[in-house]
This record gives structure tokens, sequence and C-alpha cells, in this order.
């Protein structure tokens, strides 16, 4: 079994690079990066045979045709733009395909393409960065043993880095785009569009997280479960999450520079040469992202010293009587999941166990392999369902 | 009369020239301007005949050399890194002069000016200027000044014009010098946004956090009014505040170039330009300008605190953004009027709170809406 991790240098790559690495049924894991440099650093750290780097720019077809050629499965751990040109490709080699999501509006362009690889007879699952992923995996489990879905609330709960602490979880530009872009909801049947950083709650996390104070974002599981659990009679989704993990004092810094137009896309002629603004923002604030090392590090506390809890509650019915289900995935490495979670989609296509077509998680995965699955890297997933006595 | 008004087109000197039109008696006033256009137009919707327009380069120092000559007063609006240009060519060539901010430099051509018997007064805008004279009102009443503490909120947006840009970013540049306070013969350095206090500046800016800001007021008035304890505060709205602290924190001041795109770039510099070009940094949702003057000191043996702050006309009635300029705008116009008209009787290059009469000052002021208010306390 021969996987190709696109963008397998970067934060979220390295992790899935190093979660395919331990898993026997792997033979062969190619990082296939822009940046072969820190492909290298990568590789270096990880240190397993199996590794192999290639320098790929998916913007170069033919060079990205050539990578796939032989790969079993392709995990796209790039940045969330490249997924329908990244698909297209995968598509033309007949390569399986999956990815960390495509914050809701890429997700509906991307799920369009279902008749293609259907009838190509390519799969591809989306939306398998934990969350979502987890979130959508946790909905079907619910959705299976109920006859009716009334609600899906999705909490993303992480414990908050200290105060001071300046660093990035993830993407810069994904959090940029989480923090500017407006965050959809499903609202009494319709999809409704909220302003970016509200609908505050606090909502109580497994400890010792704890209660931690969470508010709407843009996420792609809001674009799925609300049309795969349309016949259970669903009227409401949302995703909610604290900060995207960060310091609460690093999204309001964020938000200012937002604020100020340093998230604009318009090009600014800056002398001689254009300048658009995001993109130097990102550049400017690259030094915040953790390093390879950092990510790739065992985790820091043991269970059940949880650093992280994925909840959905779904709430619905069963022969006539009202159900809850709160499903919790625990976990002490926060961006553990983000890697292991498309890591295992990636297997588990390879493995042929996927149909053709293109599918959100719930429409796809067995939820309770799946969650078996992540039990052997520490991340378990645990349910309580309330119901009248 | 006549009177060189040097940038009388620009953002806050425009001002000047409208309140020139509107209460001076000078027979003549030359709105120098690098940007004619922008000049003539403004003549044009004022319509007072004794308006007229010349192109002027102020990175040219020969042309200063060239018109000033002949004027009763040079009034200097241009940004402040042409402060000590237009102040030597005023005293090489014998011209009253006056200006908004304060370059250290220009004390040193105090004794060429006391020479040709002419005066240069820089700083004669709302801090430094109308500040000053604050001060200076209070320091009259008092036997002894122990500490005065001047706090300002400059209600604007961070880039309302280049050089206003450039004052903005200056303020709490890392690297600036002159963030001091004076205390008992010594000039302290501290940090940018160091000092933090509130200040109730009444009115639509209400209670602010203030913090140390370099300012000339810090080191004139140890000398001028012989306080023992100096320091300026200042604010400026909320959401700037925020992106000073942003671009501190993050270290985005910093002036090591980084890699963007194969170019090495500097990042304050590109800051600066796309802070400049982004039209969100042209907003702000409440323009005004907030001064509090508290002044310790002791009258007949005993304490006593003099409080003095500003009132102003609200935006609604002062048109937007004029809320703010018009606070620097006419003190200058009146600096002017006062030197022309023989109401600063000293000689040199000095500090308002020297050369000009708190009580003429305060009364022109308060003709155009801008209100003076003490209140003494005794301790």
């Amino acid at each position: 079994m021969r996987i190709l991790v696109l963008g397998g240098a970067g934060k979220m790559g390295c992790i899935a690079v190093q979660t395919l690495a331990s898993d026997d049924r792997v033979d062969e894991i190619v990082i296939a990066d822009l940046n072969p440099e820190q492909a290298k650093i990568v590789a270096d750290i990880i240190n397993s045979p199996k590794i192999k780097i290639m320098q790929v720019d998916v913007n170069d077809e033919q060079g990205f045709l050539k990578a796939l050629d032989g790969a079993s499965a392709c995990l796209n751990a790039t940045v969330y733009y490249t997924n329908l040109l990244v698909m297209e490709t995968c598509l033309k080699a007949g390569v399986p395909y999956t990815d960390l999501g495509g914050l809701f509006h890429i997700t509906r362009k991307q799920l369009k393409l279902h008749g293609r690889f259907q009838e190509a007879g390519v799969s591809a699952v989306l939306c398998m960065g934990s969350a979502p992923g987890i979130p959508n995996l946790q909905a079907r489990y619910a959705a299976d043993r109920l006859d009716t879905v009334e609600s899906i609330r999705i909490f993303d709960g992480i414990k908050p880095p200290a105060p001071d602490d300046e660093r990035f979880s993830y993407a810069v530009p994904t959090i940029i785009d989480e923090l500017t872009v407006e965050p959809m909801v499903f609202e009494d049947g319709e999809f409704v569009a909220k302003s970016p950083l509200s609908g505050f709650e606090d909502y109580y996390f497994a400890e010792p997280l704890g209660i931690l104070p969470m508010h709407l974002s843009l996420h792609s599981e809001v674009a799925t479960l609300p049309i795969s659990f349309k016949d259970k009679g669903i009227r409401e989704c949302y995703f909610k999450i604290n900060y995207w993990g960060m310091a609460k004092n690093t999204i309001e810094k964020l938000n200012v520079l937002a604020d100020y137009g340093f998230a604009s896309e318009e090009p600014v002629q800056v002398g001689d040469f254009s300048v658009i603004p995001r993109d130097l923002m990102v550049a400017m604030l690259s030094g915040y992202v953790p390093s390879a090392e950092d990510l790739l590090a065992p985790a820091k506390s043991k269970p059940p010293n949880w650093t992280k809890e994925i909840v959905s509650e779904i709430r619905g019915s069963k022969e006539g009587e009202e159900v809850m289900y709160r499903i919790g995935t625990l976990t002490c490495k926060g961006a553990l999941p983000t890697g292991a979670t498309p890591a295992i989609a990636a297997i588990w296509l390879a493995e042929g166990r996927i149909e053709p077509g293109v599918y959100p998680p719930e429409a796809c995965l067995d939820p309770e392999p799946f969650f078996k699955e992540l039990e052997v890297y520490d991340i378990i997933t645990r349910v309580t369902v309330t119901q009248q006595v | 009369m006549k009177a060189l008004v040097l940038g009388g087109a620009g953002a806050v000197c425009s001002n000047t020239t409208r309140d020139l039109a509107e209460y001076s008696k000078f027979d003549e006033i030359v709105v120098a301007e690098y940007n004619l256009e922008a000049a003539n137009e403004l003549i044009k919707e004022i319509g007072d005949p004794r308006l007229k327009a010349v192109q002027f380069d102020a990175n040219n120092y020969d042309e200063m050399l060239k018109i000033f000559p002949g004027y009763d007063v040079v009034i200097n609006g241009l940004p402040w890194k042409y402060d000590l240009a237009v102040t030597k060519a005023c005293v090489e060539v014998g011209v009253n002069g006056l200006d908004v901010s304060t370059e250290e430099e220009q004390w040193d051509y105090d004794g060429a000016a006391k020479e040709k018997g002419l005066v240069f007064i820089p700083g004669v805008g709302a801090t430094p200027g109308i500040t000053n004279e604050m001060a200076r009102q209070a320091a009259d009443q008092m036997d002894e000044i122990d500490d005065i503490q001047i706090n300002f909120a400059a209600f604007r947006c961070p880039a309302p014009a280049p050089g206003l840009l450039i004052t903005f970013l200056w303020e709490f540049h890392p690297k600036t010098e002159g963030r001091t306070y004076y205390d008992n013969g010594e000039f302290h350095v501290v940090g940018p946004l160091e000092g933090l206090k509130d200040v109730d500046f009444g009115g639509e800016i209400g209670k602010q956090e203030v913090c140390y800001i370099p300012h000339p007021e810090t080191k004139t008035m140890p000398e001028s009014l012989g306080a023992k304890k100096v320091s300026v505060h200042g604010c400026f709205p909320p959401q700037a505040m925020n992106l000073a602290k942003t671009l501190l924190e993050w270290g985005l001041y910093d002036e090591e170039p980084f890699t963007y795109k194969d170019i090495e770039i500097n990042s304050l510099e590109m800051i600066h330009q796309l802070l400049l070009r982004s039209p969100q940094t042209k907003e702000t949702p409440i323009w005004a300008y907030g001064l509090v003057v508290e002044v310790f000191g002791k009258k007949g043996g005993k304490d006593l605190k003099i409080k003095l702050w500003t009132e102003h006309p609200p935006m609604d009635e002062w048109g937007g953004e004029a809320a703010y300029y018009k606070n620097i705008a006419i003190p200058l116009s009146i600096g002017a009027q006062m030197i022309a008209r023989g109401d600063v009787d000293q000689r040199g290059v000095l500090p308002p709170e020297t050369a000009i009469d708190p009580k003429i000052f305060f009364d022109e002021l308060a003709r155009r809406g801008i209100t003076i208010s003490e209140e003494v306390e005794w301790l």
C-alpha cells in the first residue's frame, strides 16, 4: 500500500505521515510537498524507512500525475483551496482521494464531482481533518439509532493555551478564513450566514477541560450533515469551537489586523510590486506556527488528562420517545486526530472499502470500526444516551 | 500683512486656511502646496479674494529661501519631517514662523532667530499647542510647580493622511527616542504602551486608557515653567490602540528584512504602505480631540491642583473629520495671527508656553467653539 500525502511536510500533513508510518498496512508513504527541505526535516524526525520524498507542485499536472502513479490513495493535507484541483488530477490518475475539509463552500463544490468519480470508478471521502470528520461519524452513529434527527450541535473544545501564547494552532490562511468568513448554520431547516465570532455559549466538556466558551465557526460538517440526514427531518446544525484552540488574545490581535484590511485579497501596489495584504499577513505571521518537532512530539499528558474533546449532541426520537446522544471523542494531543483521521480514511480507501463516488464521511464510513482504529492512538470515543426513564 | 501657509490644502492645514479666511486680517494668504490642484479647489470653495495658491515642493530647500521672504509669518502645516528645514529657512531669510510639532534641533536656531529679531514657535497645535497654554495658565496661578500631567485623546483614524500615519506608527515604535517623563532633574526613558492609566476626557470620548507618548511638552516645561515633574500620556481610539498593541506584540515593528514571494522586504515598511492604502485605516466612528491637563503645585505654601480640560463642538456640528483636525488647525491659525499683529513680543525659537499669552489664545479658541474649563482643588 502506497499512500501519497500531499503537503506531507506541512503542519497537519506531517502528523498524517507519522500515523501512516506507524500502521502495518502501509508499505510506503510519499511526502509530496512543494518544500523538499521541510519534507526532509519531517522525514528525519519520524525516521521511518517507509517514507519517500517527492517535490510536487499541484499546479504542475504532469509532475503531480507522475507522483500519483502507483499510489493506493492520495491524502490531501494542503490548504483547502487546492481541493478541487487535486481531485481533478486524482480522478485523471484513478487514485482514491481524501482531504481535511473544504470549509463549507469548497466542500459543496467538491460533492458535485460525485457523478464523474462514480463513473470513473474512483472513490473520494471528503472532510476527514478530525473536525470535520469525527463529528460526521458521531452524527452517523446516533442517526443510525434514531428514527428522526431534530438537531446536531457540534462543540470542539480545546484546552486553551497560555494567554500569552501567540502561536497559531494550524494553517494561518484557514484560521484567517474561519475568523473573517461568515459561519453558516442550518436553522429552522434553512442555511443561514451568521457573523464571525458570534453565538457564544458555554459548554461543559469532559474534565479536566470543564467549561469552555464556544462560538460559531464556518465548518464543513454543517455543509453535509443537514443534507445527509434530510430524510430524518433535521432542522438544526451548527459547529462551535473555542478560538480555534488559540489564545483569545491572539485571535483578538488577528481580528484587529483583519479589521484594518490585512485580510483583504485586493492587490495593493507597493513601489514596484503588487502585494495581496492577506498573503503578506500570512508571511509575516509564519513564525508563529508550531514547528514540526512540536507537532510530532508525543502527547504531553496521558488519558484521562484530556486536552481536547470533540462533541456532537444529536437530538431526535426513537419509537416516538425523545432521545439525545452526546458523543465525545477525546485526545491528549489536540493536533493528533487531524492527522490520524485522514490517515485511517486513506487506508480504508486504499483497501477498497469505499464505493466509487464522492462522499461526506457520514455517507460512506462505518463509525464503530473507525472509532476503534482511532483508539490505537489513544483517541477515545464515548457515548451518553439521555432518554426518559 | 501677508501669511504663507505651507501645505495649506492638506488634511489638517486646510482647516487653518479656512480659519485664516474667516477670522484673520491678513491682506494676502498664500497657500503653498505640492498639490496645486487641491489648493486651487480649496481656494475656489472658500471664495476669499485674499487667497492665492503657489506650487511648492518642501523637499527643495532653495525653493523655501526663494518663496519665504516678504511674508509676515510662515505657517507650517507640513508633516513634521519638514519642521527643521522650515525653521532653518525662516531664520535664514528673517521671517517669523510656527508649526504644529517639534523637532529637538529646532531650538538650535534660537540664538540666530533672536539676532534677527524674529520669532518661531514650534508646536502650536492641539498637543503640543493648546496643552502648553493650559499648563501655562495653571502655572501662572502657582508659586511652585511640582507636577504637570498632560493627557490627550487623539480620536482619529490611523491614516487620515500620510504624515499622520507616520506620527501614529512613530509614537508606538519601540525604537522611538524621546519617550520620556521628567522627574526631579532627569528624563526617564519608557517603552511604548507603558504607564497605563485611565483619564476621563468627557464628551464623546469619555474615559480612555492612556500611556506615555513621546511629546515635546516633556522636554520644554521643566525649563519654561520650572516644573519638577512633567509627563505626557495619550491615546488614539480603542481600535487604533489595539492595532498599535498588535503590531508591537507580534514584532511587526521589526525592520529586519524577510522574504515574501522571493523578495526581501521590511515588515514595518510594508505595514506602513498597506495601512496607507487600506480603506479601513481611513475610518473611525468618532472624530474628536480630548485634552486634560493637571498641574500640581503650591500657592502661598499650600498644595493645590489645577485641572484644565477642553470641550469642542461634536462631529455632527463640526463636520465629521474636521472635529479632530480643527483642534490642531485653529491654534495654528490663532498663533499666526497673534504673531502678525504683535501679540507675541518675545524673540527667538520659543515654545508656545513662553511665547503665547494664554488669555488671548483661549479667548480666540472660544470664539471658534473650543472652550477651556478650569477646576482648582486645594489639597
